[in-house]
């Protein structure tokens, strides 16, 4: 049995190692074209740079656009995560908590569900006239447009996992005598965390990486740009250029990646912890 | 625990960030035309040329106290972009107090629609006065009509004609894009063809040559189907310059797709250049194409003139020359010109004094000479000398008037892109029963519309 | 149970449901307003013939819902996203599982093994989709050339049987990331001592998978799945950025029929009327989908 264990696990690693290549030779090349220059990459797109290039990244990470691109990124990010904590657990709580009994909670529910499958494009072109007409076509405008669009998807998952937390320990605390806020902020939130970390990964990366939205609300100047739209329009003027081309990739998606290096173990942990034990 | 430090660092961050983009971006919500104070002083102190410009455009509300104007140009064609920033920093200098932002995007139409929509269109920007498009946002009044402007006169009259929208103007067209086939010369000469073909049978000889000797005929960019549809667009236009009549008798069951002379001429010269083109055309992008053809692996191929300023990007040192398509069935060909680049101001610019004196500095001799000579396509300005070799023989077609307005101005809105399916499929396969049942359905759902 | 203390208790009631209220009220606003308005005035556009720039338009009630159908591109458009998404979705939940149980194996290097499988959800799709159409440009046929395989040895894109399988693998190589956490922490809410159990009970190793696994995350599986669906039914930017829907009309989904039609041939009414019905689609699949899971959890 113990062989067998063995074996398994050399198989494991050999898929998982599988995958890993899977996984990195697109990145390397990106990354390694990005360090090339366009004669060496035009020899082979494989090799390593060998002298390294560093002109790409310097244009770019001279450009003032690019760091400005980067801050309204972070900003829009966290402004919709920040709005994401306050708003989406407390409401999927209430939802939750009163869906079975009242029909009033049970469609707004469905209310809400119905977002997730509504196509973007029916609503594309009446947002843009909404958000002019808020004068609301800037990044601060945009974070809350996307705190709204996130609210289906944020509350399909909580509501979802509310579900699987027996109602046993706030019925303990209600009896005790806390009021609501007080049950909800000392048992239901600390019990919501891993999925409130799901949530927030989910929907970080979303507006990190999002590009429509952006692209319809903020194109008034280079000033609100966010990374996608740096680099779409940015790649797209040298779109001959490989290696400013794939230096604008990396670039946009540096600051997600260093973020994620460190942030790893919280992250992965967060996500994989979080489970109730019941 | 670890929820907490990432809550902690995701505090810190939107903190630092709020603080920087409360900085630096205070002018975002109002369209971006006034400077922010803080620095709006200091360009004072450093410029007190400024407050001269101040007394000139008094009662612009959008200027700020010192009269520094920030407009923006925005180009929905991104290969004039360097000229362009050339351009308007040459305005600023000479009309102090003045700031032009150059913007530009590759996606043109979604970006014109969704400023339209919130009315707040880029306070400069180039438009296709041609194109049924534009047309309507003239009618519309989203740009300002300059009918009438002392610079018009200064543009040649077959542009002016093209950009005529009921019998007012509201664009600078600047030049005309013509198109035809690219020849890299240095390929043709290494395999000894001295001269561009000038009829079809001579371009297939060519072709045959090129072959034998190993080297690639056409460079054919299939994956793109933007290109494929614009190649489609101007070489029916070259077969048949009245291709909305014929199209009509289809539209009309006055014709089948099937008989339709110009189509079937359109197969045929397909399927003799697919002879001649790599194996992977069907994977071809056009940028990779116009990197290959510029750097000698091919010797033609199809594009307007605008492609030059791409050539050139990728290998300053390539030797190439424009001439005409031959008409494939040898009949006469003309060459299809259409408005490249012209320049709008919208109704909503930020201060239309300054917008139209850019429109007219765009004109004046100098200024339209440097943008001819980096854009690469005919100048529509008089007094500006067209002196690009490897454009001579378009010169030649649009002074001798042996050109025609490209057909899509005259397509009812949409065919290019409800037909450029079929004709990208019978590229990769070349069956021409599915390509002329595509088109068939095609163009009745699309004169049905319009 | 005294008067009094009755009393006291609904007035507690009434507090708690205020509190309710009081929690739901921000994102209900936010959503009705920046997110069910839109779509109604989208409704309102659908019954005009706006371009989606004209200032002037006119009414033509049901008209863009009857052309539809006019030709067949709605249809093979909808075929080809439901085959897509059907593709999608069951790569991405067994693959998914699959890679999930892998990770959660006791093995060394286990977190950097987790920390490298989540690297491609950190990229925007537009730069994934972007990256392979170069890969698939310059590098897939070099390797498809040396291993001398007839069908890599050209830009898979360019062929139309395998443009959609490209793209599919493009948009699984992201897209699994995400789903695969999901399940990996669903696996952990499968208490040990079953498995012990099971174990010197001597049951094999699919009979632990299918009734001791399977139970525990299937609640993970529902929630994977209606948003695996949404991503498939909604695919575009993939597709935008590697093929625009080519060569021909072979992987133009719903999503980027509507934007053709929207807006690169100015039919914006009649591509909010073409998205509306999709949507309408989507609702009926999702409310069996929801039939069938609620009849489960009555089981």
């Amino acid at each position: 049995m113990v062989e067998g264990r063995k074996q398994n696990n050399v198989l494991t690693y050999i898929i998982l190692i599988l995958g890993i290549l899977l996984i990195i030779l697109p990145l390397y090349v990106t990354f390694v074209t990005a360090l090339k220059s366009d004669a060496q990459s035009s020899k082979s797109f494989f090799t390593l740079p060998i002298p390294i290039y560093l002109e790409s990244f310097k244009e770019i990470l001279s450009s003032e656009r690019y760091w400005r691109a980067f801050i309204n990124t972070v900003y829009i990010t966290a402004i919709v995560l920040a709005g994401n904590i306050i708003i989406m657990p407390a409401m999927s709580y209430a939802v939750a908590r009163k869906m079975p009994t009242s029909t009033a909670y049970r469609l707004v529910y469905y209310f809400l569900l119905l977002g997730i499958f509504i196509p973007f494009q029916v609503k594309m072109m009446p947002l843009v006239k909404l958000m002019s007409a808020m004068n609301m076509m800037n990044p601060t405008g945009l974070a809350i447009l996307c705190i709204s669009s996130s609210t289906c998807e944020s509350v399909f998952l909580f509501v979802g996992y509310m579900g699987a937390i027996p109602p046993d320990m706030e019925e303990a605390a209600w009896i005790d005598g806390a009021g609501t806020l007080r049950t909800y902020s000392s048992v239901v939130f600390p019990l919501l965390k891993p999925m409130l970390a799901t949530v927030l990964i989910k929907q970080g990366l979303w507006i990190w990486n999002d590009f429509m939205l952006p692209l319809i609300t903020l194109n008034k100047g280079w000033q609100d740009w966010t990374l996608t739209l740096f680099q779409y329009n940015f790649q797209t003027e040298f779109s001959v250029n490989y290696s400013l081309t794939f230096a604008t990739f990396v670039a946009s998606m540096l600051p997600l990646l260093i973020f994620y290096c460190f942030m790893q173990k919280s992250i992965i942990g967060g996500l994989t912890s979080g489970a109730v034990k019941s | 625990m670890k929820f907490k430090k990432l809550s902690v660092v995701m505090a810190a961050l939107l903190a630092a960030s709020s603080l920087l983009v409360a900085c630096g971006g205070g002018n975002s919500g109002d369209s971006g035309t006034t400077e922010k104070e803080p620095e709006t002083t200091e360009a004072a102190e450093e410029e007190p040329a400024a407050a001269e410009a101040d007394a000139e455009d008094d009662g612009q509300e959008e200027a700020s106290a010192d009269g520094e104007v920030t407009l923006e140009l925005l180009l929905t064609k991104t290969e004039i972009v360097d000229v362009m920033e050339q351009i308007a920093a040459k305005f600023c200098e000479e009309n102090p107090g003045v700031k032009i932002d150059v913007t530009s995007t590759s996606d043109g139409a979604t970006l014109v629609r969704t400023r339209a929509a919130s009315n707040e269109l880029p306070d400069i920007m180039n438009t296709y006065p041609a194109e049924d498009f534009y047309k309507d946002m003239f009618r519309d009044g989203y740009f300002e009509d300059i009918t009438g402007a002392d610079y018009l006169s200064k543009v040649n009259s077959t542009a002016m004609e093209m950009s005529n929208c009921d019998g007012n103007y509201y664009a600078v067209p600047m030049s005309l894009s013509t198109y035809g086939i690219y020849a890299n010369m240095d390929v043709l000469e290494a395999n000894g063809i001295t001269e561009t073909p000038s009829t079809w049978e001579e371009l297939i000889a060519d072709c045959e040559t090129l072959k034998a000797n190993g080297v690639t005929g056409f460079l054919l960019p299939n994956k793109d189907v933007g290109n494929v549809a614009q190649r489609f667009e101007r070489t029916v236009g070259i077969i048949n310059n009245d291709t909305y009549s014929e199209f009509k008798q289809v539209a009309d069951g006055e014709m089948e797709a099937k008989d339709s002379p110009t189509l079937q001429t359109w197969c045929d010269y397909n399927e003799q250049l697919l002879n001649y083109t790599t194996d992977d055309h069907m994977g071809m992008d056009y940028d990779i194409a116009a990197a290959e053809f510029s750097n000698g692996n091919g010797a033609f191929m199809l594009s307007g003139t605008w492609m030059l300023a791409t050539v050139q990007k990728n290998n300053p040192d390539a030797n190439v020359e424009l001439f005409a398509f031959p008409h494939p069935r040898g009949e006469t060909t003309k060459v299809p010109v259409n408005i490249d680049t012209s320049f709008s101001i919208s109704s909503t610019c930020a201060n239309k004094e300054i917008g139209l004196k850019f429109l007219e500095f765009m004109t004046r001799e100098d200024i339209a000479q440097m943008y001819c000579d980096a854009d690469g396509n005919v100048s529509t300005i008089e007094g500006v000398e067209y002196s690009i070799p490897q454009h001579a023989n378009m010169k030649t077609a649009v002074d001798e008037g042996n050109i025609f307005l490209t057909a899509v101005n005259f397509w009812p809105t949409g065919l290019r892109e409800e037909i450029r399916d079929g004709c990208q499929m019978f590229l990769g396969d070349g069956d021409r029963d599915a390509f002329f049942e595509s088109s068939q359905e095609a163009i009745e759902t699309i004169y049905a519309d319009n | 149970m005294g008067d009094k203390k009755k009393k006291s208790r609904s007035r507690r009631d009434k507090g708690r449901d205020r509190a309710f209220l009081f929690f739901t009220a921000p994102g209900f606003i936010l959503y009705s307003f920046f997110f069910i308005m839109p779509v109604i005035m989208g409704f309102y556009y659908s019954a005009t013939d706006w371009d989606g720039i004209s200032k002037s338009y006119n009414f033509v009630g049901f008209d863009n819902y009857l052309k539809i159908f006019r030709t067949g591109q709605f249809t093979d458009a909808l075929f080809f996203t439901i085959k897509y998404t059907v593709l999608l979705v069951v790569l991405t939940i067994v693959l998914g599982l699959a890679i999930a149980m892998l990770l959660n194996r006791k093995i060394k290097g286990r977190t950097f093994f987790r920390g490298i499988y989540f690297i491609p959800a950190v990229l925007s799709s537009l730069t994934v989709g972007l990256i392979f159409n170069k890969i698939c440009y310059y590098i897939i046929p070099v390797i498809g050339k040396a291993l001398h395989i007839e069908m890599l040895s050209q830009n898979p894109l360019a062929d139309k049987n395998l443009a959609m399988w490209t793209i599919l693998f493009v948009n699984l190589w992201q897209g699994l990331c995400i789903p695969t956490l999901l399940f990996l922490a669903g696996l952990q809410s499968v208490p040990t001592d079953l498995y012990d159990g099971a174990a010197l009970d001597g049951a094999s190793a699919w009979d632990i998978f299918r009734y001791i696994t399977i139970p525990f995350i299937l609640p993970v599986v529902s929630v994977v799945f209606v948003l695996t669906l949404k991503g498939g039914l909604m695919v575009f930017d993939y597709i935008k950025a590697m093929t625009e829907g080519g060569p021909g009309s072979s992987t133009r989904s719903v999503a980027m029929l509507i934007y053709k039609h929207g807006f690169t041939q100015n039919k914006y009414a009649f591509a909010i009327a073409e998205a509306i019905f999709m949507g309408l689609v989507v609702a009926a699949i999702s409310a069996v989908q929801i039939y069938f899971t609620d009849k489960k959890k009555a089981v």
